[in-house]
């Protein structure tokens, strides 16, 4: 082979190997764009998954979200009606313990009336009082007075917690309980009620030469209750009086303005 | 539906009949009255009772001997007792208790103070 012909050969297979390489560089650059283009496919993949929860705005979706906004609003009423309800129910609770209270008063009056209203003994009727302001007003010192219309005085006929004795006669109109008997019991035409006096207020009457006075004017009895002025009617006259009593429970007039008047003379 | 029968021994007409009064709110209550501590013995021998609501200050036998001999009885040593007293009377309170009463109501009595503890002995809702 001449050189000519080798140079010739030479040159060829220079060529080819630089075409060969040119070859293996685009193959290399094709594998990038490949990978390149893979790595592409699968961020789109993935931000389509992650676009899938969020459904494209359409009329139904549009619909939809209109129905929950009605049904917020719905709940938000209906929320609104319970705590209203709940409201309602807390009123009713405190209605239902006032009346159960008005039922426990009425039953009580009724109770009072009923015993007190049993007999036309007058010393039954005294017992009978007695219990009643022990058990339903809780009053453990007191006298039930009675006024004499005969001497204008008042008496004491009966007592708890001090001996019925050792109480003094109150003219009528004087002092403290003179005065309220004579307001009071011209006021309701009764000519009987109760009133709070311990040994205290007796022996201090004495002692002062004074007419008696209560002891207490807003807690004679236990606790907070108070013994209002308990008037009430024994005559002669309550035999043909009794049917007309007995359909009024009403007729045991409890007075507690008394109270006041005690008060007002008290600073008078 | 269930009966319970109840004894309120009381000498006091007027607080038997507020003491009634209140019970017969309570369904299946049927309420014997007695006059005093013997009259209460008397009625406890002749039929059951489920519960005993008794005064202590009364003729003839008081309370607390009442709620004495009552616990001492066989058929009745874990019938409920409720005790009634006075507000100022601790001491006969706290005696009944020793005795074997399983609760007290002060007076003035109040019908809604009778139903609660009458309640809760008789477990009614």
């Amino acid at each position: 082979m001449s050189k000519e012909e080798d140079k010739g050969v030479h040159g060829r297979a220079e060529e080819f190997l630089q075409v060969f390489k040119k070859g293996a560089e685009f193959t290399q650059e094709l594998l990038k764009e490949n990978e390149r283009l893979r790595y592409r496919i699968l961020q789109l993949e993935e931000s389509q998954s992650n676009q899938e929860g969020v459904p494209p705005a359409s009329d139904e979706n549009r619909r939809l979200f209109q129905r929950i906004e009605e049904l917020e609003r719905e709940k938000e009423e209906i929320l609104g009606r319970i705590k209203h309800v709940e409201a309602e129910n807390q009123d009713f609770a405190a209605r239902y313990i006032e009346i159960e209270e008005e039922n426990n008063n009425l039953a009580n009056l009724y109770i009072a009336s009923y015993q007190l209203h049993s007999t036309l003994d007058f010393k039954e009727v005294l017992q009978i009082i007695t219990e009643i302001i022990i058990n339903l007003i809780g009053a453990e010192e007191f006298a039930v007075m009675l006024l004499d219309e005969k001497s204008n005085e008042i008496q004491a006929v009966a007592s708890e917690g001090i001996q019925r004795e050792d109480i003094p006669h109150v003219k009528f109109g004087k002092g403290i309980i003179g005065e309220v008997a004579k307001t009071t019991l011209s006021r309701t035409s009764a000519n009987m009620f109760v009133t709070c006096i311990n040994r205290w207020s007796v022996s201090r009457s004495r002692s002062r030469s004074m007419s008696l006075e209560p002891w207490s004017f807003t807690s004679c009895c236990c606790k907070n209750r108070t013994l209002p002025q308990l008037t009430m009617n024994y005559s002669p006259y309550w035999p043909a009086m009794r049917p007309r009593l007995f359909s009024v429970p009403g007729s045991i007039t409890i007075q507690s303005a008394s109270f006041q008047q005690f008060r007002d003379l008290l600073n008078s | 539906m269930l009966q319970y029968n109840v004894l309120i021994v009381e000498d006091s007409p007027t607080m038997r009949q507020l003491i009634s009064f209140a019970l017969k709110r309570l369904r299946g209550v049927r309420i014997v009255e007695a006059n005093d501590g013997v009259d209460g013995l008397k009625k406890l021998s002749s039929e059951r009772f489920d519960l005993i609501l008794t005064d202590i200050n009364m003729p003839i036998m008081d309370g607390l001997k009442l709620v004495s001999l009552v616990r001492n009885d066989a058929n009745y040593k874990d019938t409920p007792i409720i005790v009634i007293t006075t507000e100022g009377a601790l001491e006969d309170r706290e005696r009944a208790l020793a005795l074997g009463a399983n609760d007290y109501i002060t007076k003035p009595i109040q019908p809604n103070k009778i139903l609660d503890v009458a309640r809760a002995l008789l477990n009614i809702a």
